[in-house]
């Protein structure tokens, strides 16, 4: 019985398993894709292409974009070494973000999906409510905690409990746009996360803990590798937003911590070189699409590994 | 019934969970004392205790519209974002469609692109189309970055949806939808509960496209408050955010006893 | 004719004419902020009235309405753009404007020569100055913008981000004071400026977009800011906040809100009656007193407590020394300019 349930749990390559005939399973499938894709089709994937084509065109006087086809926005971007610097700025900044809302979001995840109702919903709630509060406003909020010098609130409560003698320098460095990105981000690694861990079987964990194991162990050997599709949907998730952010980098980051979506705000808003904003863009979509499939590969290696 | 947490587990994850609360709810608080404060303008720390503020928000009328309106957008591209993207989601894990790979990454690419690029292309699209309805472009490119969420949420619960289970009503002669509704859709509930709620928070929150794609007649939200924040940043900018707050409040419960997603979450 | 809503149900109207058609629209780009709001208010309703039309407006600034024309080019929504200056020779370039049909604008000769920009491209409305922000009860009045220079102000002074035009501004100001050039002539020579930028740097914070952000001086967070527009920050002084805006020396650069005639927009007549109505000396004057700007017509007056934020009348911006920029030497030059601000204070 528990063998059979446990086989049910591991992932399998869902492909191996249908009812009906192959091929009307595939004309199924391609029926319930079918709309989105088409719209998908429609508005994003013809605007990106024209976006991406126009990193490779020529922007004359008049705005009007054209040939000759060149490779030089793209050589001007790697040959200078501002934006190269912001592009390393950019990962470090994304990948510490979400390494630490993984960090601090399976703890809540955990609490949300295995705690007294009242204590999910007050969990839930705190969590999610911040989604709805524009990210203006709460970059401000984080401007007036973080503020250098005395005056900020998070020095304040450290100077005159006496855990610091000089006041931290925390706004506009890379730390408080981190920060600032934690805040607002992390409900998509809690809820993901969530949801993969609400339907883990809990006769797993319960029968591991009947033949003796310690809790711990029934963490690290069954409920995180069960969780790891919902963990790898947060990270990836956190990572995209956050590289593509501009509103709390320019708030909390200023001149210290430019990534490249204000670099293609700057582009879009303010010199409207759409070809040279254009390779910004491609250059993100480049880095935010690798890290995806890398992650969805080592997610699937996992699956098949176990199946 | 999922497990509780006990033992050496809890010691841990309880104190850790409290912390990231606090965490979370620092600018909020931060916000909220601001709009009590009886300036003119937005400090910190506030200075005097007034809710005239929020009198004076609840009875403007760019701010009821506002809020309305996205409200009604949100709720829009949500059901947009279920419409196209649980189909889609069943699609890429059930059936053996040739391409699945790419079909996911395009699926998920509106979470890739720079939201800004997005805004800006959109318009260009539709002034190309002559499309000037702005309640109609807002919907479609909020549509646009919502169904990913759908589609990653459910995605992931799909896969780890019981198989044993449909198969056993199937071969006790039930019909797929029959399936589906008993037995698929139970499981996934916690996957489309959770697509539900960040497809309409995120909706209601967007800035990037709405930027490009409202007009003067239908302004969402983040519109309203950026505005706002620009022109004079008087404690009517904090308060409104408060209200937000509520609001939010109201949805997650109002998610609650409709989809249950306490009771799915906690199992 | 050219506007069909996609979803509207206007399609069985069109073929009945008369009355129950549609009254006629325009849509124009309007700038933010208490001017914004002013527009929307007051001049807009009675001008609806007065002409049995609508008037829809979006709110922006400059860079964001001109990205919006570029976009819409191929079909025009937009009948009135407000833009400033700098956006008026951009917009002429790129053929988004047409010039302003002076025999449709009776009130167009009331206009003071100088805010007629690029040959009737654009007729300026409202007229603030760039200064520095600054605490009165914390610091004292820059003489000179080199005193932004001075060791006393490290990390106090928050700039203007390098994608509005004030940041232009400073690169004049520096340039003034290497070069010892009045800022007309001083304009020309901002390649040589860096060496001298990058001596700030020290003093500089940080850069910030949204004019709230100088509730930061009266914090005390920083001491300076700028270069910013009297319109965004003596609505704040007027209220009661302890900041106030010095003009140094060198000069007072001029923030000018232009009227434009969009390129192929909907509704031409109705487009040049509203900007019309803009120049109105009686919408002039309400406008200047409300929000503190100065208007571009002649003979508007005002009371004392008013005219001291006010750059009015002519005689008072020569002795200011108010200064508009040659933007089409300057344009060109911005995406490199902007690349180099951003190597100069990037971290």
């Amino acid at each position: 019985m528990t063998a059979t349930i446990a086989q049910s749990q591991v992932f399998r390559v869902s492909a191996a398993r249908w009812v009906r005939k192959p091929s009307s399973a595939v004309l199924m499938g391609v029926g319930l894709a079918l709309p989105a894709l088409c719209f998908l089709a429609l508005f994003l994937m013809i605007p990106a292409v024209r976006l991406i084509a126009a990193g490779f065109l020529t922007q004359d006087s008049r705005g009007a974009l054209g040939g000759p086809v060149t490779l030089s926005h793209f050589t001007h971007f790697f040959a200078t070494a501002l934006y190269s610097h912001v592009l390393v700025v950019t990962l470090r900044i994304s990948l510490w973000t979400a390494a630490l809302a993984a960090v601090l979001g399976y703890p809540v995840a955990m609490v949300m999906t295995r705690s007294h109702p009242a204590i999910t919903r007050i969990v839930t709630f705190i969590t999610i409510a911040p989604l709805i509060v524009s990210v203006v406003v709460r970059s401000y909020g984080w401007q007036l905690i973080l503020g250098n010098g005395p005056a900020g609130l998070l020095n304040y409560v450290l100077l005159s409990t006496g855990v610091i003698q000089t006041p931290l320098r925390l706004l506009y460095s890379e730390t408080a746009v981190v920060i600032g990105s934690l805040h607002v981000f992390l409900p998509m690694m809690v809820l993901p996360l969530a949801s993969a861990l609400g339907r883990i079987e809990p006769h797993l964990e319960e029968a591991a803990r009947t033949l003796g194991m310690p809790a711990w162990r029934v963490f690290h050997r069954i409920t995180l590798p069960l969780s790891l599709p919902g963990l790898a949907v947060g990270f990836t998730l956190v990572f995209s937003l956050t590289a593509g952010s501009f509103v709390t980098p320019a708030m909390l980051g200023g001149t210290n911590a430019q990534m490249l979506g204000n670099l293609i705000d700057q582009q879009i808003t303010a010199v409207y070189d759409w070809p040279f904003g254009a390779t910004i863009a491609t250059v993100l979509v480049a880095i935010v699409v690798s890290v995806n499939l890398f992650s969805m590969r080592v997610l699937d290696g996992k699956r098949r590994a176990s199946a | 019934m999922s497990a509780r947490l006990t033992g050496g587990m809890a010691w841990l994850f309880y104190p850790l969970t409290a912390a990231t609360m606090l965490f979370v709810l620092a600018p909020l608080a931060v916000i909220v004392a601001m709009s009590v404060s009886a300036n003119a303008f937005a400090a910190f720390p506030p200075r005097g205790f007034t809710l005239a503020w929020y009198g004076r928000v609840l009875a403007d009328p760019d701010f009821l519209s506002s809020l309305s309106f996205s409200a009604m957008l949100a709720a829009a591209a949500t059901a947009g974002a279920l419409l196209f993207g649980l189909p889609a989601a069943f699609a890429l894990t059930r059936c053996a469609v040739p391409g699945r790979e790419a079909l996911r990454v395009i699926l998920l690419s509106p979470l890739i692109f720079p939201v800004l690029v997005v805004g800006v292309a959109l318009l260009r699209l539709f002034s190309d189309w002559n499309s000037n309805s702005a309640p109609f472009n807002l919907l479609i490119g909020h549509i646009l970055v919502t169904t990913p969420y759908v589609v990653r949420t459910v995605t992931a619960s799909l896969l780890l949806a019981d198989l044993s289970l449909e198969e056993a009503a199937r071969t006790l002669g039930a019909g797929w939808f029959r399936v589906f509704r008993r037995v698929t859709l139970p499981q996934i509930a916690p996957g489309v509960a959770a697509g539900t709620l960040f497809a309409f928070m995120v909706s209601f929150d967007n800035y990037p496209i709405s930027m490009w794609l409202a007009d003067a007649q239908y302004v969402p939200m983040p519109m309203l408050i950026y505005r706002q924040v620009a022109s004079i940043f008087t404690p009517a900018v904090p308060a409104t955010s408060t209200l937000m707050i509520l609001f939010a409040f109201v949805v997650v419960v109002l998610m609650e006893r409709l989809a249950g997603l306490r009771r799915a979450m906690a199992m | 004719m050219r506007r069909r809503q996609v979803l509207g149900a206007a399609l069985p109207l069109v073929f009945i004419r008369g009355a129950t058609a549609a009254p006629r629209s325009i849509q124009v780009g309007i700038y933010t902020a208490q001017q914004g709001e002013y527009v929307r208010k007051q001049i807009i309703p009675k001008f609806e009235t007065d002409f049995d039309c609508k008037v829809f407006t979006t709110e922006g600034v400059t860079l964001t309405q001109i990205a919006a024309l570029r976009a819409t080019r191929e079909n025009p929504r937009y009948s009135v753009m407000f833009m400033d200056d700098i956006g008026v020779e951009l917009s002429k370039r790129e053929s988004l404007i047409d010039p302003l049909p002076a025999d449709k604008l009776p009130n167009l000769p009331g206009v003071l020569p100088r805010f007629m920009f690029y040959d009737g491209y654009g007729a300026a409305f409202a007229i603030s100055t760039g200064g520095i922000v600054y605490n009165p009860q914390v610091t004292k009045p820059l003489a000179s913008y080199a005193e932004l220079w001075e060791p006393r102000f490290k990390q106090k002074f928050l700039m203007t981000t390098p994608k509005f035009t004030q940041s232009l501004y400073l690169l004049i100001a520096a340039a003034s004071l290497i070069t010892g050039k009045p800022l007309k002539e001083a304009q020309y020579e901002i390649d040589s400026v860096w060496p001298k930028m990058a001596e700030l740097k020290p003093n500089v914070v940080s850069t910030y977009e949204n004019p709230s952000q100088v509730m930061m001086v009266a914090q005390g967070q920083v001491e300076l800011a700028g270069i910013e527009y009297s319109k965004n920050l003596f609505p704040y002084t007027v209220q009661g906040a302890p900041l106030d805006m010095c003009f140094p020396k060198e000069g007072t650069f001029a923030g000018v809100n232009c009227l434009t005639f969009v390129k192929g927009g909907p509704e031409p007549d109705l487009a040049a009656a509203f900007i019309n109505r803009m120049l109105e000396p009686a919408v002039q004057q309400g406008l200047a007193a409300a929000t503190l700007t100065s208007p571009s017509v002649k003979g508007a007056t005002f009371a004392p407590d008013i005219a001291k934020y006010i750059a009015y009348p002519e005689s008072k911006m020569n002795e200011m020394g108010l200064f508009t920029a040659d933007w089409t030497f300057i344009n060109p030059k911005r995406p490199a300019w902007l690349e180099k601000y951003n190597q100069v204070f990037g971290s």
